[in-house]
């Protein structure tokens, strides 16, 4: 019972110094946040769906980079798996060789 | 494979919601900006090269800020230069009682090139330097490099410093013209620095 409520003590003071950085000791003084607007002016198809969805809204950027990364990862992995056995290397079955 | 099945109706139920109808971008050089009336007014940027832009779209961009200041970057300078030609020899202005840009020839007195922004020449001076008694005007242009010292007829002297200084440069999101959604002040905001 104890256990796990310092558990989630710990959790909720992570938590608060991770989301609320100016209540950590280390936060410096107070910067002017950077307004960035993404240049899809000479921008065409995807690129510019891309671009504009950055403008439109930073949240949905992020959430479909996070998305994005594993999926782009696994189909590299797959097309690394194609080209190996293409050029031999067994990545299936392993014999042991332990003498 | 169930996973990767969840990421792909991730991804494309995100895709969807990002169909909304997106909006436009618009850039241009600042030459009047009322900050109590909460309106810039810019001349868009014909060009949309990098590096090459050619302020020359009429009647200027009429633009009302962002109501979020969040959605807004450093507040812009303001200028009405919007070109200095070195091999012609020409100032362009856009002039705020014509409303109209006018290309001004002008005599050259001095001229130094490939002036970095941290040169002695500029650093901590503040631009134009206009000596209304010698008739000449000191322009620096930071994109350009070029620190210039040029004479003008009397009758431009009258005009207000900014004439000869350029205005920031700034990119605007936008749904409905007129309207910022977001602005950003390209001359401020440098994305490298740490």
């Amino acid at each position: 019972m104890m256990k796990r409520l310092w558990t989630k003590l710990s959790g909720l003071v992570l938590m608060l110094c991770v989301l609320l950085p100016e209540m950590v000791l280390a936060a410096g003084e107070k910067v002017a946040a950077v307004v960035i607007v993404s240049d899809t002016r000479r921008l065409s198809g995807l690129l510019k769906w891309w671009g504009d969805l950055y403008n439109e809204s930073h949240i949905y950027f992020a959430l479909l980079t996070i998305v994005l990364i594993p999926v782009i990862g696994l189909c590299f992995g797959i097309v690394a798996d194609i080209v190996m056995k293409g050029i031999g290397i067994d990545l299936e079955s392993r014999d042991l060789a332990e003498h | 494979m169930k996973k990767f099945a969840g990421f792909i109706t991730a991804a494309a139920m995100l895709m969807l919601v990002g169909c909304n109808e997106m909006g436009k971008v618009v850039q241009g050089r600042v030459v009047a900006f009322d900050k109590d009336a909460k309106k810039v007014t810019f001349i868009e940027d014909k060009t949309a090269i990098p590096g090459k832009p050619d302020y020359s779209i009429l009647p200027p961009d009429v633009y009302t800020i962002p109501s979020d200041e969040n959605e807004m970057g450093p507040a812009p300078k303001v200028g009405q230069r919007l070109k200095l030609d070195t091999d012609k020899n020409t100032i362009t202005i856009f002039d705020m009682a014509s409303q109209q840009i006018k290309e001004i020839p002008y005599t050259p007195v001095d001229k130094k090139e490939k002036v970095k922004k941290d040169n002695p020449l500029v650093k901590d001076k503040k631009f134009p330097i206009v000596d209304k008694n010698a008739k000449t005007i000191e322009i620096y242009s930071k994109r350009q490099e070029l620190l210039v010292k040029l004479s003008l007829p009397e009758e431009y002297f009258a005009m207000k410093d900014e004439t000869w200084d350029a205005g920031d440069e700034i990119r605007i999101y936008y749904k409905e013209p007129g309207k910022a959604e977001r602005l950003m002040n390209v001359s401020k905001t440098d994305i490298f620095k740490k």
